[in-house]
């Protein structure tokens, strides 16, 4: 479970203390073979683009290497020569070499740019798809700002990798043959004397890539606190306000921000004192260039030609040692970003669907549990020996005091988690032995604690069945008790739901994820708790349209206001997770047990006054 | 140009950095002017064996006139003294020297600028941040969480390339440009004006750039906002999307956006993919425009040859400013895309603001609150409170009831001034709240909102918010209170659980639970409980409510509830109908009065035979359908 993006995790509490969501084993590798042949799978379907990239990256190289050398020739043969006629064809050679040089220099940008954001668009379009797979456990468990990050930012360095990194170690690598294979062949002294400051720069670069690690984990960690930190504080700044923490709150985010600012500012510094250092090394040669070919001219033992040519590719010879420096940083980082991308790829929903899970037939109804055991976490059991059984067109409600699992089963019902112990039916057949697609697909769930999305308000009711027609909006709108409220609305069912449902009264949400269930048509229907906000009278109503629509389907009902529940064929009381009680209201009250004390103390003390 | 002088305007904190940066590049343009001319120095010395041809022995060193010859001859009284070797040798460490100079004021350049640039950074994010909590509910009604949060990162973040890139660069290169366009005019005027040829074309190519590029950039930033956005509310509706089986409709949904930023990006790219090699290619006109004409040059002998190879080595320092020019042209477009989309977010007024002659309340008010015919609407022409007026005295208990969507939560929000009223007016105390300091109001009221909203971290930081300083001993009381300390000392980690984002680990119940003990600990005079205890089952709500009884004494409380059985106690219940009050008193006096109220009272204490019947309608229904 190491999904932050950095070792600081980024969760917060109010208190301003961060807790651990996962650990960064930022291994730093710069090459992870597996991790390169998975990435590299992402490219394969443009392999034509990146060759064609590759082709003009050599040609470019090739046309800058003979710049220099046609100056060269220039002097020394022309100028020197007073050659009128040789000097206006090196003129002509020098354009039609640039004229090439920056054509096939901007094509291949394009095209790797092209490629790579084609890729980057793929990689993440999977992530998104596969972010929706996995199971609800997940999650719970992964903050959701973080997980956006990585959805871009672990993503980007990939793609800085993959469409850049590479071209660019290639034409690097060939420039740096093409010129010591030029020097050498120019002046063989000359040039062993500048390669003696090689050895100088790649040990100045192996110190720097050591401590260049450290310091860009640091930044991405910091980063990765500020988003995390920033995107609760906005989700939650009602509390925030109403509790007057402002100046707290604001106090936590500038620390967690000067960090990311200090940890930007030691990773840059690092940078400013490598590139000057790997400059200064280059100049160096220069200097040397300089004196010793400075005194080879003057014994004439070099023509000035070749002096002028040597100093232009010295500067050329350092640019891409410069260069691979950097992409050794790059490298770094994509292969930890990489890893992480690939992690999360990887990580199989926690509830999987078999490969011989079939699609489930159209459902009956009857549910079972049976032995039903359930933990979120392994040490602490939620449910215990829970059996139940409802026959199809049956309701049957769930109640108990408040953590005692009433939410847990429904989840169980809709396969959002496994059980840990016996198992969930639906007509007879496992549910772990279905595609879960096909069975949440004649399911409608209220759950306890809706989400409305941003769009309007027909596109929410229509959200399971996004084919269904206006009429049918408003059919369920009407069951829901929810048209009343959306006709006096001047825009009506076009009305903009803000995000999370923030323009609508809590009870007025309830009713449109009750509108929004019923549309979908389900065979069972789960409420948990769905109108818990919504007023008696309004209540009644939905009762009312809903036993219309239930005829025949099965319902599970939770709710802690017993006038809810009262017209269930059966109901279950809960408590720390068993099943205390069950059988019929009249049953139960005549039992004389722990829901004919609920019952008492909700509605006959209420009579009695 | 008001987007340039917003962006400045963050510069201001970070003077230093920046006179820093400024000399230092300014010494730096200096210095890389200075090694071209000791290159040429050397050059017209090793040049003498070519046009006197006489042997290296009878050197003589005449140095130039210039202050590198001067340099040059530091330590020695006779020129003529030296050998030729000699004068190279000094060259070339003079060249080590300036080289190290150059090092170094690279190294000071960057850094200081990106002490400034990240330092800059932080402050833009410190102020929208401050920003972002000064403005009211309404705006974040309005907004999507994700795309404000691609505002404060990914846009403020161009602020560092603006000022630790962007504008170092510019100031140096345009230094540069005339420095070496000085030097340049000393060789020979002419050829310095031929290699100005190609400018026109980068400045024309330049202007063109500017006009698509920003609104691409801009595009770009705002698609990846968008793309934020819709991801965001993506996952936080994942159990949705789940029980709807709506996975792949969503995936292709985010896909779309996906594929619209990557265009958007790449409409940028390609801009950028033409305009440099074109900058690079114009530039590079010069050195073939220097091969002929200067070649020539120096066939007629109007130029030395020394004097062409200082010129094809200053050329590359002449177009190099060009080139980076270009790049911080780009730069500067891109910061400015992301400058607008800052200051746009800055610029939002917040339209719940504090008098600037604001007062403080004292430490505790009583808590006396009255509405004065105050109407309230969030939409225009949708009027969702009219003309209320209720005074509530110091310690009563007051309920508000009625159906769903009516204004309840609307009107308890008014008080802590979440909203401001349209008319009328809100006192506490006395003092109309506008009057006072949004702190020291907030801080006299205690609010469990409807829709509870836990902190990612654990259950303690959770009570603690809105008093970190409490004790133990406090917060266990009031985790009690609210009947939490039970379930929360049976976790394996009791109050140091992680409740995770939201709160997704705990029920429905726990949750309030948890709501409710972190008003409690909050200890103000004014009590909100709105709908506190809807998913808490009756028996735990009895308990709760017995606790808050006590602590209700000598607080003003406003209840909202739509289980009757929780405000009965109340000093006064008020029915909200349409948008108005229409009924007051205790439970007593509606009860016996025909109204909502005890509409409401039968419905929940309706006679089962309805339910029985219901029920045996669908089953004989279910009959048919099997
Ligand atoms: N996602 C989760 N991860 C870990 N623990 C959880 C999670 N969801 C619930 N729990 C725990 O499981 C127990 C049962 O929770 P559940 O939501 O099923 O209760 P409930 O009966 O629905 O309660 P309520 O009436 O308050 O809604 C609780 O102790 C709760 O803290
Ligand atoms: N932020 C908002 N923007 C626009 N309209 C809003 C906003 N919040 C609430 N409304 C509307 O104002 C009206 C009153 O909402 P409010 O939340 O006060 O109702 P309520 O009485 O608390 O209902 P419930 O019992 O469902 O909680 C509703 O019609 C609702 O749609
Ligand atoms: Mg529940
Ligand atoms: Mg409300």
């Amino acid at each position: 479970m190491s999904f932050s993006i950095g070792t600081t995790s980024v969760g917060r509490g109010p208190g301003g203390i961060l807790h651990g969501l996962g650990d960064d084993e930022d291994k730093g590798r710069v090459w992870d073979a597996h991790v390169v042949s998975r990435m590299l799978a992402y490219v394969k379907p443009y392999r034509a683009s990146m060759v064609t990239a590759f082709v003009l990256t050599v040609i470019s190289a090739a046309l800058g290497l003979a710049v220099p050398y046609l100056i060269k020739i220039a002097i020394d043969q022309h100028i020197v020569n007073r050659d009128l006629v040789g000097l206006d064809l090196i003129a002509l050679a020098t354009l039609v070499a640039f004229v090439g040089l920056y054509a096939s220099s901007a094509i291949q940008q394009y095209l790797l740019s092209l490629t790579g954001q084609r890729v980057l668009g793929e990689m993440r379009s999977q992530l998104v798809g596969h972010l929706q797979d996995l199971h609800l456990g997940y999650h719970d468990t992964h903050i959701i700002g973080v997980t956006i990050s990585r959805v871009f930012s672990d993503v980007g360095v990939i793609n800085d990798l993959l469409s850049q990194g590479l071209i660019t170690l290639a034409s690097d690598v060939l420039t740096l043959i093409g010129i010591v294979v030029i020097m050498l062949l120019m002046d063989p002294r000359l040039a062993l004397l500048t390669f003696t400051v090689v050895p100088l720069m790649v040990v100045a670069t192996m110190i720097f890539a050591r401590h260049a690690k450290v310091a860009f984990r640091e930044t991405r960690a910091t980063n990765a606190s500020v988003v995390g930190d920033l995107a609760e504080d906005l989700a939650g700044m009602r509390v925030i306000q109403a509790f007057a923490q402002e100046g707290t709150e604001q106090e936590h985010f500038e620390e967690v921000n000067r960090a990311n600012r200090d940890a930007n500012v030691r990773a840059m510094t690092l940078s400013f004192i490598f590139m000057p250092t790997v400059q200064f090394l280059g100049t160096l040669a220069t200097a040397v260039v300089l004196f010793f070919g400075g005194r080879a001219v003057a014994s004439e033992a070099l023509t000035l030609g070749v002096i002028v040519a040597f100093l232009s590719y010295v500067t050329r010879f350092f640019q891409p040692i410069r260069e691979l420096s950097q992409l050794y940083t790059t490298m770094q980082q994509a292969m930890a970003g990489g890893e992480r991308v690939l992690e999360l790829l990887d990580t199989r929903p926690g509830v999987p669907d078999r490969s011989s899970a079939v699609e489930m037939p159209a459902i009956r109804g009857r549910v079972e549990l049976r032995d039903v055991g359930f933990a979120y976490r392994s040490a602490e059991p939620v449910l215990r020996d829970v059996n139940l059984t409802i026959e199809p067109g049956e309701t049957v409600a769930l109640v108990g005091p408040t953590g005692a699992g009433k939410t847990s089963i429904s989840n169980l019902i809709a396969r959002f988690y496994d059980v840990t112990e016996g198992a969930v039916l639906v007509d007879g057949i496992d549910v772990r032995d279905v595609a879960q697609r096909s069975l949440r697909r004649q399911m409608g769930i209220v759950p306890q604690d809706p989400y409305l999305f941003s769009g309007t308000i027909a596109d929410n009711i229509r959200f399971g069945e996004p084919e269904a027609s206006d009429e049918a909006v408003r059919e369920a709108a009407r069951m829901a008790n929810a048209d009343e409220f959306i006709e006096r609305l001047s825009d009506g069912y076009e009305t903009q739901i803000q995000e999370g449902g923030a323009n609508f009264s809590v009870g007025q949400r309830q009713l449109l994820c009750i509108a929004r269930a019923v549309l979908a048509d389900p065979r069972i229907l789960i409420l948990d708790e769905a109108t818990s906000s919504v007023d008696t009278m309004t209540e009644v109503l939905i009762q009312d349209a809903l036993d219309r629509l239930l005829a025949g389907r099965t319902a599970v009902v939770i709710a802690h206001r017993l006038s809810t529940i009262r017209n269930a064929d059966q109901i279950c009381v809960i408590d720390d997770g068993r099943i205390v009680e069950q059988g019929t209201h009249e049953e139960l009250l005549a039992r004389g047990g722990v829901y004919r004390e609920l019952y008492e103390r909700q509605f006959v003390s209420a009579s009695a006054v | 140009m008001k987007t340039l002088r917003f962006l400045f305007g963050y510069t201001r904190n970070h003077r230093f950095p920046l006179i820093v940066t400024v000399l230092a590049m300014s010494s730096l343009t200096a210095v890389s002017l200075v090694e071209p001319k000791i290159i040429s120095e050397m050059i017209s010395i090793v040049k003498a064996p070519f046009s006197t041809s006489v042997g290296a022995t009878s050197f003589a060193y005449v140095p130039s006139s210039n202050f590198i010859g001067r340099l040059a001859l530091i330590g020695t009284t006779d020129p003529s003294r030296l050998t030729m070797l000699d004068v190279i040798g000094r060259l070339a460490f003079l060249a080590l020297v300036f080289y190290i100079l150059r090092a170094v004021l690279t190294f000071l350049r960057s850094y200081a600028a990106h002490v400034a640039g990240w330092g800059a950074v932080a402050d833009a994010r410190r102020d929208i941040y401050r920003h972002l909590q000064r403005l009211s509910l309404r705006f974040y009604e309005d907004q999507k969480t994700g795309d404000l949060m691609s505002r404060m990162v990914n846009d403020s973040d161009m602020f560092e390339t603006l000022i630790a890139h962007a504008i170092p660069d510019t100031i140096v290169n345009v230094l540069l440009f005339f420095g070496v366009a000085a030097i340049l005019m000393g060789y020979s005027t002419r050829l310095m004006l031929l290699t100005l040829v190609p400018i026109p074309m980068i400045v024309f190519a330049a202007r063109g750039f500017t006009k698509y590029v920003r609104p691409a950039f801009r595009a770009r930033q705002k698609e990846l906002g968008d793309l934020n956005a819709t991801l965001n509310d993506n996952l936080s509706g994942i159990r949705e999307i789940k029980a709807f089986t709506r996975e792949d409709i969503e995936a292709e949904r985010i896909g779309a956006h996906i594929s619209r930023y990557r265009d958007s990006l790449l409409r940028a790219l390609r801009l950028m993919a033409t305009f440099h090699p074109f900058v690079e290619f114009s530039s590079s006109l010069g050195t073939i425009v220097l091969i002929y004409f200067g070649g020539q040059l120096v066939l007629q002998e109007t130029l030395p040859l020394e004097d062409l190879v200082a010129f094809f080595l200053y050329l590359n320092i002449f177009y190099q400013p060009v080139r980076m020019l270009s790049g911080a042209w780009e730069n500067i477009q891109h910061a400015m895309a992301g400058a607008e989309r800052v200051a746009e977010l800055l610029h939002e007024e917040p339209d719940v603001v504090e008098r600037h002659d604001a007062v403080t309340l004292p430490e505790r008010a009583d808590g006396a609150i009255s509405f004065n015919g105050v109407s309230f609407r969030y939409v225009e022409h949708q009027p969702v409170l009219e003309d209320i007026t209720l005074h509530i005295p110091a310690g009563h208990v007051v309920a508000l009831v009625g159906p769903t969507g009516v204004g309840k939560s609307t009107l308890a929000s008014l008080i802590p001034r979440f909203y401001d009223v349209i008319d009328g007016s809100i006192t506490l105390d006395g003092h109309d709240i506008r009057d006072l300091t949004l702190r020291s109001l907030r801080q006299q009221v205690s609010i469990v909102l409807q829709d509870v909203f836990l902190f990612h971290g654990t259950a303690r930081d959770n009570i603690l918010f809105g008093r970190p300083d409490a004790t133990e001993e406090e917060m266990i009381q009031a985790a009690k209170i609210a009947n939490a300390h039970e379930f929360l000392d049976t976790l394996p980690e009791g109050y140091d659980t992680v409740i995770g984002e939201r709160g997704v680990k705990l029920s429905g119940g726990q949750k309030q639970r948890l709501a409710i003990a972190r008003a409690v600990l909050k200890d103000a005079p004014v009590l909100i409980l709105d709908e506190a205890t809807s998913s808490v089952d009756t028996q735990t709500e009895m308990l709760i409510q017995e606790a808050l009884e006590r602590l209700m004494v000598g607080r003003t409380t406003i209840i909202i509830a739509h289980r009757l059985s929780t405000i009965r106690s109340a000093d006064a219940i008020v029915v909200l109908e349409g948008s108005r009050i229409t009924q007051t008193g205790t439970h007593e006096e509606l009860i016996v009065q025909d109204g909502l109220y005890r509409q409401l009272n039968e419905v929940q204490n309706e006679i089962e035979p309805r339910y029985v019947m219901l029920r045996e309608r669908r089953r004989s229904a279910a009959q048919v359908v099997v």
